[in-house]
């Protein structure tokens, strides 16, 4: 009942807009308006969540409001956002933010935890593959449209990011996003006699190759990574996939393809790496990241956030980046973190989140993003800018960004151990392959199936 | 204070300073182990998404899903084994070193401090430190078989020996407890019992047999059934040493907790109703089985 109210007040107030009002003129009747509602509503206490609904078509709030905004712990990011609130509030005087982190590995449970309790964020930093979950709780609001009308989304923001759109609306935005890239050894490659990292499937194997050494069986440098909890599982299933032909989840995001000839040929050739040419090894220097950037690996398979720890780490490796090795398509795999609004967003602070996200993904602190973060700007546009192109250390990943995709994901823990398992059948038990994909398609797809009826109701 | 008018006695006085000690702890436990215990219960009765406003009633469907939950059958099977293979090889162990030291007359302080120090490391380190150790191929172990000529081991990479080498980590581990509870066992037996037995003829076997073993049943009993629990709730040292704490590889390792967490705080969306079902069924199996251990066992105190 609430929300119909707000509703029709809403088309009103568009309409005397539309009539001439000044801006001025339309904020106080609305605010009027609006107020009455409120009272309305609470006077008859008809209890309805207006999760899903939006309510505001208001500039600014009305009264001053502190709002919270959540994020994980990653230190440039938090230093980054720590000068990014001051530009924000001198904009918006009459918006605070109270910026919290937690650590990576516990913030989830934070945030249900403080949900639970009846607390929690307004704004909330959030991985891509979590919004799926969220809004199926109810627990993201759609972005108000006025602020952020679908049409300019869809145009000015990279493909990928409608992942965490649902039924047209947006229920996130990011600032930045990162592609995969194949980083490599200078010094390792022209020791093997090659003198440009690979650009083809057959390539990467024959430098691979070139650049293994073992004694007595023993990997003493690894060709290339072997990494399937890292980064390998992604590149195998969204870009090796893609680069094959096979398309490894439906464009409505309802059915998962891990079977179909394309698919088996992609992981036979990635488990080749590891079982024919023998590369890389699970576990070589604990992790592939780990093993190239103390010099132990050739190639590596890596997101974009690699760059500030390479770089902070490993000042004298000699390594740069590449594009990924491509077969019968190019294609790469992108993720993101974006900012969503929560179900505690309510008038006033609905209206200062909306701002505040609206600020969080505008180009200015994209601008100053990129080079504090290493993340690439979520913006078209701002991607083309030569600031970013002719980056040496950006510039493979800024030019991957249109053919990379950010599939959509369930449970992405649950859908990585699938596809680890399937890798783990074929190697520790020897079992057969397409047969390990069937048995992992099944588990996903049954995710998927779950999913959708839960989101029907 | 007591009020004037009512007259207790000096018993009356001392319970109720005891029962007002007791009152607070016992509140705590109330309010923070008893009640959350209960209302998992509960929870575990709804499909509960903690991010959710609304948690459907399920009836017994989660404990129906488990039926046919391949995860949660492997955890059960793994959790047992962590059980029947890591709690008698540790006390086995922890007797044995005890009856040596306790035969050493010099330094034994110095030993017992030696056996007890990883037992005050934290948990979580001591399992990386041997995840590194186990390492394949750059760890200490692949690089002993190797100098001595012998095939390399995956460990913790291979389905079929990491639980194992998790079990010696928690051996290793826990060895330190048990040598200083049966090392104190050991020295309330009274010197006088063994010299008169030795010189009724009674040889080392038969000392250990009829006096030792009788003698320390109490303390065997007890960190039996602390053994058995703690294992039956293993988790820190399955999360830290399996890739991505995962309890892989292939689920070959992960125990009945670390599923519970998996289920309630790494799946999306959060399946706390879900993960309340298997803590239900844990708690039932450490009753009974607890129940059973104090019954069989308590029967042989006897003096």
């Amino acid at each position: 009942m609430e929300s119909d109210q707000r509703n029709g007040l809403e088309q009103r107030f568009e309409e005397l807009a539309r009539a001439g009002l000044t801006r001025r003129q339309a904020l106080t009747l609305a605010s009027t308006a609006l107020g009455s509602a409120g009272l309305a509503a609470l006077l008859s206490a008809c209890g309805v969540s207006p999760a899903k609904q939006s309510s505001s078509s208001l500039a600014e709030p009305q009264n001053a409001v502190e709002i919270e905004y959540w994020q994980y712990h990653y230190e440039s990011k938090i230093s980054l956002v720590n000068k990014l609130i001051p530009q924000f509030e001198a904009a918006h005087p009459k918006i605070k933010i109270k910026h919290v982190d937690y650590p990576y590995d516990s913030f989830r449970q934070k945030v249900q935890t403080a949900v639970q309790a009846g607390g929690g964020p307004d704004v909330l930093n959030v991985y891509y593959g979590w919004v799926p979950a969220y809004y199926l709780a109810d627990f993201l609001r759609p972005l108000p449209e006025d602020i952020f009308p679908a049409s300019e989304l869809k145009r000015d923001f990279f493909p990928m990011v409608s992942s965490v759109s649902f039924g047209g609306k947006y229920y996130a935005l990011p600032t930045a996003v990162r592609t995969l890239g194949l980083f490599w050894n200078k010094e390792l490659l022209s020791a093997a006699g090659a003198s440009a990292p690979p650009a083809t499937w057959e390539e990467m194997v024959d430098v691979a190759l070139k650049t293994t050494k073992r004694t007595g069986g023993k990997l003493l440098q690894a060709g290339a990574t072997w990494d399937p909890a890292g980064q390998g599982h992604s590149w195998w299933r969204s870009c090796l996939t893609r680069q094959n032909g096979g398309t490894p989840i439906s464009s409505d995001n309802r059915k998962v393809d891990w079977t179909s000839d394309a698919n088996l040929e992609s992981f036979a050739w990635y488990l080749d790496l590891n079982r024919k040419h023998r590369v890389g090894e699970q576990g070589f220097y604990d992790d592939g990241a780990n093993a190239f950037q103390t010099g132990h690996a050739a190639l590596h398979i890596d997101g974009s956030y690699r760059v500030g720890t390479l770089v902070a780490k490993a000042p004298n490796l000699p390594w740069a980046v590449a594009p990924l090795p491509h077969h019968k398509a190019k294609a790469s795999y992108a993720s993101f973190w974006c900012n969503g609004i929560t179900r505690r967003a309510t008038g006033d602070r609905e209206v200062a989140a909306a701002r505040f996200v609206q600020f969080l993904s505008s180009a200015e602190v994209m601008k100053q993003w990129t080079p504090a973060i290493g993340e690439l700007p979520a913006r078209v546009a701002l991607a083309k800018d030569p600031q970013f192109t002719a980056d040496p250390q950006l510039a493979a990943f800024v030019a991957q960004l249109e053919d990379a995709h950010a599939d959509f994901l369930v449970d992405e823990s649950a859908e990585r151990k699938a596809a680890l398992d399937a890798i783990d059948k074929v190697l520790l038990k020897n079992a057969d392959p397409k047969q390990a994909l069937i048995e992992a398609q099944a588990i996903v797809q049954k995710q998927f199936d779950d999913y959708w009826t839960q989101v029907k109701k | 204070m007591i009020p004037t008018g009512i007259r207790l006695g000096l018993r009356q006085k001392r319970w109720l300073t005891a029962y007002s000690f007791l009152a607070l702890p016992l509140l705590f436990f109330l309010l923070i182990r008893i009640g959350p215990a209960l209302f998992a219960f509960f929870v575990s009765v709804h499909r509960w998404d903690p991010l959710a406003e609304q948690h459907p009633y399920l009836g017994l469907g989660n404990y129906q899903a488990l039926l046919t939950d391949e995860t949660f059958h492997r955890a059960l099977t793994n959790t047992w084994v962590y059980v029947l293979i890591g709690v008698p090889t540790g006390l086995v162990l922890g007797l044995s070193v005890a009856l040596g030291l306790n035969q050493v007359k010099r330094f034994r302080g110095t030993y017992r401090v030696l056996y007890f120090v990883p037992y005050v490391t934290s948990l979580a380190a001591v399992s990386w430190v041997w995840r590194w150790l186990y390492s394949s191929p750059t760890g200490l172990f692949n690089d002993v078989l190797q100098a001595l000529g012998l095939p390399q081991q995956h460990f913790l990479g291979d389905p079929n020996q990491a639980i194992y080498a998790i079990i010696v980590t928690n051996v290793w581990y826990t060895l330190g407890f048990q040598v200083l509870i049966s090392l104190t066992g050991l020295q309330t037996i009274p010197e006088v019992y063994y010299e008169a037995a030795a010189m009724d003829g009674a040889g080392p076997w038969q000392r250990l047999r009829h006096i030792t073993f009788p003698l320390l049943n109490p303390t065997l009993i007890f960190l039996l059934v602390l053994g058995v629990i703690s294992s039956l709730q293993v988790f820190t040292q399955v999360q830290n040493m399996s890739d991505q704490g995962r309890g892989g590889p292939l689920d070959s390792t992960i125990s009945l907790v670390l599923y519970t967490y998996s289920r309630g705080f790494s799946s999306l969306p959060a399946e706390l109703g879900y993960a309340s079902a298997i803590v239900v069924v844990l708690f039932l199996m450490i009753l009974v089985v607890t129940i059973v251990q104090l019954r069989l066992l308590q029967r042989r105190f006897e003096y």
